[in-house]
């Protein structure tokens, strides 16, 4: 599964930095690494809603907060 | 032959001073670049008023192709009177190399010039002419790619004088230790620390006099194109990148912006990596493409590197901390350090598309300033000497 985390300007703004660590973590974690590939990505162009984060070419925003509930569900729940 | 030059210098200040008592002026007219340094006598604030005038009327008579007669003439006749001492003094050399390699040297009462080829230390004759009463050595020469010129105040010399060395650091010593130095170091910048450091040292960080050395490197022309914000109209793309990716095989380029970085990779079609690499908490990772220099995230690392180069040219802060700085791998270094270290002549490829999600108020800082960033860019470049066009799309 191929995730992508904004790191460009206003996504890093809101947080892109936490969320990265966050993920890792949560990867980690769940001992998933060899099932979830983590990229960097530049502006996806829906800077307005929060961090932008692709699964699989889905669309997401997120914010640092939400990042552990997205995971159990979108990722997690996507293997 | 069409030689370019890279300078720069560092000065240390007499300790307890505030102001330093030499100047040093890097200008450049349509065929030449001209580095003048002028040391005025005493310290402080009466010595920095009068090396800055020493200096910036010898850049600006010689700007004007005034003949060196008149440029000293003027000197003479503007400089304050020293009240202790009766007279207006201050002592300057002039080092001007023509885009043709030709090169003139002016020099009056600082240490001789320190010239570098080939790993060698070149001899300068000497060729004294009197002019109104000041005795002047003038050489005219050629240089080739690879010369190292140093001019220095007495400062230099006078390192350690008294304590760790009885004379001071003499001439052919610290000349030696250029030599030493011109093989390890790639700039300038580092060649001319690099000695200041060493007299710094010597005088056990408390320098006993104003202590300046100017460096000046014959290289070969270092274009820089930098790419940064999408096009106003989206159709101008393709021309924005094709021009930003033109020049020959010296041509660096950098591209600011991850929208700018994804319409590089559309144009190009090349593909684009990110990295999720905070080597740095507050810069945005880089990227990697084929072929491109550098890629970074845009007004963030900008502000970080405007931030880098004020210091440099500032050039007080200038130090060993800076250079650890330089070369820490964020985008932000290493744009500032290609831009200091490796580059004659920068391009900016500027668009002025307005990115909506930036025009935000609930953000933590105001992304909405590329140009005013660009214009910020331009004037440091320019102040470090070297040649800026922008190109707005």
């Amino acid at each position: 599964m191929k995730v992508t985390i904004c790191i460009g300007s206003a996504c890093h703004l809101r947080g892109s930095k936490e969320i990265i660590q966050k993920m890792q973590q949560l990867v980690k974690t769940h001992n998933v690494s060899d099932k979830v590939d983590l990229n960097g990505a530049f502006c996806s162009g829906n800077c307005v809603n929060g961090v932008c984060v692709t699964v699989d070419g889905e669309l997401f925003s997120l914010s640092p907060e939400t990042t552990e509930s997205f995971f159990e569900k979108e990722i997690m729940g996507r293997l | 032959m069409g030689v370019t030059v890279d300078v720069a210098y560092k000065s240390l200040n007499k300790f307890t001073e505030i102001l330093c008592g030499d100047k040093v002026e890097i200008l450049q007219t349509e065929d030449s670049h001209i580095m003048i340094l002028a040391d005025g006598m005493g310290s402080g604030v009466k010595a920095n008023i009068l090396a800055t005038l020493t200096s910036k009327i010898l850049g600006t008579m010689f700007l004007n192709g005034a003949t060196l007669e008149e440029c000293v003439e003027t000197i003479t006749e503007t400089l304050p009177i020293c009240q202790v001492r009766q007279v207006a003094y201050a002592t300057f050399s002039i080092l001007q190399v023509f885009h043709s390699g030709e090169a003139y040297l002016v020099e009056f009462d600082n240490p001789g010039c320190i010239f570098i080829r080939n790993g060698r230390l070149m001899t300068i004759p000497q060729n004294i002419r009197e002019v109104k009463g000041k005795k002047i050595n003038e050489y005219r020469f050629t240089v080739q790619r690879g010369d190292a010129l140093i001019l220095m105040s007495d400062g230099t010399i006078h390192a350690g004088v008294g304590s760790l060395l009885n004379f001071g650091w003499v001439w052919e010593d610290i000349a030696a230790y250029a030599v030493k130095q011109y093989p390890m170091t790639i700039s300038a910048m580092r060649l001319a620390s690099a000695i200041c450091q060493a007299c710094d040292e010597l005088y056990e960080y408390r320098p006993g006099d104003d202590t300046t050395v100017a460096c000046m490197r014959v290289i070969n022309s270092k274009p820089v194109h930098l790419m940064t914000g999408p096009a106003q109209d989206a159709s101008r793309d393709t021309e924005m990148v094709t021009k930003w990716m033109g020049g020959g095989v010296d041509t660096r380029r950098i591209v600011c912006g991850g929208t700018s970085a994804t319409i590089v990779s559309r144009v190009l079609k090349r593909r684009l990596d990110v990295s999720l690499d905070y080597v740095d908490p507050e810069i945005p990772p880089i990227a990697y493409m084929d072929g491109i220099d550098l890629v970074t995230e845009g007004v963030l690392t900008l502000n970080r590197v405007i931030q880098l180069l004020k210091r440099y040219v500032k050039n007080e802060t200038v130090s060993e901390d800076f250079f650890l700085e330089l070369d820490k791998p964020n985008g932000a270094s290493m744009i500032a350090k290609m831009l200091i270290e490796d580059c004659t002549e920068l391009h900016m490829y500027v668009g002025k598309a307005i990115n909506s999600a930036y025009q935000n108020p609930g953000l933590p800082f105001d992304l909405g300033i590329r140009q005013n960033l660009v214009e910020q860019l331009k004037h440091t470049i320019e102040e470090m000497g070297k040649p800026v066009t922008v190109t707005y799309y």
